[in-house]
């Protein structure tokens, strides 16, 4: 049996029986560009802030985001105006190239003001499309896409 | 012909180095004389990094040491500091750790099967292992919203819940890996091109792997029964029913054995954890600001490549004062030199890519 398994290329042929059936089973591979797997409802793509219903932004500048994040991403800073109830933000600068998707600033936010998209295309070209100012972070689709690729040459 | 020595570099840019390793080999002609891994192209300075951020911000830096089984990096810092802080987990959030623990074993020893054969030779079977191994992944997407730098354990407990859809999730996929497994084996198992070169390639008997403190289940593959999940069990490991494979030779085709034989019972496991889920909470209270009372632990896991220990100290504050890591692929590597010598100069990169090494890790 064993010297039949030898002279017949038995072990080869087995092998070569897998990678032929593979060959006209159906195919796994996605083609990027064209197609797009949707990422997972949870999927920890770029930060974003939010506004609610109302449009009025829920950040109300606690700062919480900014101590629990390991990466000093975030530079906050608040005021309140005369007769306000609460905090709005007047800087909010966030840092895309420091980030490292963690999400302890989404867990921490008192008001879910920060959440994660589930864009997950960061491209740019140079660094100032990595620096978010407060108008910038609610820049969402292709918007969002222009602000992080402004150094992009589009004249094809 | 005379004997003529030759000095040869292998890396740090070198397909199957895995990372930026460098071999400094010595050959005679063909045979191996002497191997020096040079490391320390991927340091860091993570160590140092995590004296300077709270216990709770170390997480997902332990995420970027072992990249490919980023999970178990996370669970052995986190058993270490809960360990210290005396955190009582809950019943629930430690089955779930161990389901998620396994998933991360069978990614990483999937995604192991996929480089090795590719460095032997064996195209097709990367190919098919990552496509099995991309099944896992997706489950970490779907839990925990990344698929390789996880961040899926958090000081107390797991950041969600296994819900019902995804325990459905993780059934087919367990379900399914069996099958494309036994695919991987017909090409791999009694090929005798594969035979050919790992059968008493790379040998290192059961003492001297002890010696050289080898770990993991390279260490199993000498014959060695030591398996953190069994000796000293942690999290939930000793409420589950599974065997510690075990090989005979230590060579690389046995090193290829104890790991398939793993994956089967990392499924038997998840099995296991997932039909008794107990019900309760997921995490325990944890103070957002986390003091740990001054003192120092020493704890290990056994991760996909090997034991995995982290020693804490602490000094009353919100910070860790020193964090030391004890990695199994650093610790792997240096039994390189013995399994090399006298083996042909091609036969490095497969005993190489049997010792299952990430350099994140080694770096740190």
């Amino acid at each position: 049996m064993r010297f039949l398994r030898m002279a017949f290329l038995l072990d080869i042929l087995q092998g070569l029986m897998v990678t032929l059936r593979r060959y006209f089973s159906r195919k796994v591979t996605i083609q990027y560009p064209e197609q797009v797997k949707e990422p997972a409802p949870r999927f920890r793509g770029i930060l974003r802030l939010h506004r609610d219903d109302q449009g009025e932004p829920l950040c109300i500048a606690c700062k919480a985001c900014q101590r629990a994040c390991g990466t000093n991403c975030f530079d906050i800073e608040g005021m309140r105006e005369e007769g306000a109830k609460v905090m709005r933000p007047v800087k909010f600068d966030w840092k895309l190239e420091r980030c490292s998707f963690c999400g302890f600033c989404a867990e921490v936010c008192p008001t879910s003001a920060i959440r994660f998209s589930r864009e997950f295309r960061l491209t740019g070209l140079d660094r100032s499309g990595l620096l978010f100012h407060l108008p910038d972070m609610y820049l969402a689709g292709d918007d969002l896409q222009k602000h992080l690729c402004a150094g992009c040459r589009r004249d094809g | 012909m005379a004997f003529r020595e030759i000095d040869l570099n292998m890396g740090p840019q070198h397909p199957s180095t895995h990372g930026v390793l460098r071999l400094k080999l010595a050959v005679d002609n063909e045979v191996v004389l002497r191997v020096v891994p040079v490391i320390g192209y991927l340091h860091r300075g993570m160590e140092k990094l995590w004296e300077n951020l709270t216990y709770t911000q170390v997480v997902p830096l332990t995420d970027r040491l072992d990249y490919i089984a980023a999970l178990s990096n996370n669970l052995g810092y986190v058993l270490a500091v809960e360990k210290l802080a005396g955190i009582e987990v809950p019943r629930r959030a430690r089955h779930i750790r161990v389901v998620l623990a396994e998933l991360q074993r069978l990614a990483s020893h999937l995604a192991w099967l996929g480089f090795m054969a590719n460095d032997i030779g064996a195209m097709s079977v990367l190919l098919y292992g990552f496509e099995a191994r991309e099944d896992v992944l997706d489950i970490f997407e779907e839990y925990c919203g990344a698929r390789l730098t996880v961040h899926g354990i958090r000081i107390g407990g797991v950041p969600h819940d296994l819900d019902g859809a995804l325990v459905a999730r993780i059934r087919t996929v367990i379900d399914g890996i069996p099958k494309r497994l036994a695919e991987i084996r017909t090409l791999l198992d009694e090929n005798r091109i594969w035979k050919g070169r790992t059968v008493g390639v790379g040998v290192i008997e059961a003492g001297d792997a002890v010696d050289y403190g080898l770990t993991g289940p390279s260490l199993r593959a000498s014959g060695v029964p030591w398996d953190i999940r069994k000796d000293i069990p942690y999290s939930s490991y000793d409420e589950f029913d599974f065997e510690v494979p075990l090989g005979r030779n230590g060579d690389v085709y046995d090193r290829y054995f104890v790991r398939l034989e793993e994956i089967y019972q990392s499924i038997r496991i998840v099995r296991q954890a997932l039909d008794g889920l107990p019900a309760g909470e997921i995490s325990a209270k944890v103070p957002r600001v986390l003091k740990v009372p001054p003192g120092e632990v020493f704890h290990t896991i056994e991760t996909p490549k090997g034991v995995l220990g982290f020693f804490v100290k602490s000094n009353g504050t919100d910070k860790p004062e020193r964090v030391k890591m004890k990695s199994p692929s650093f610790i792997n590597l240096q039994s390189l030199e013995h399994m090399c010598k006298g083996n042909l100069f091609s036969d490095v990169v497969g005993i190489l890519g049997s010792l299952d090494i990430v350099l994140g890790e080694i770096d740190k």
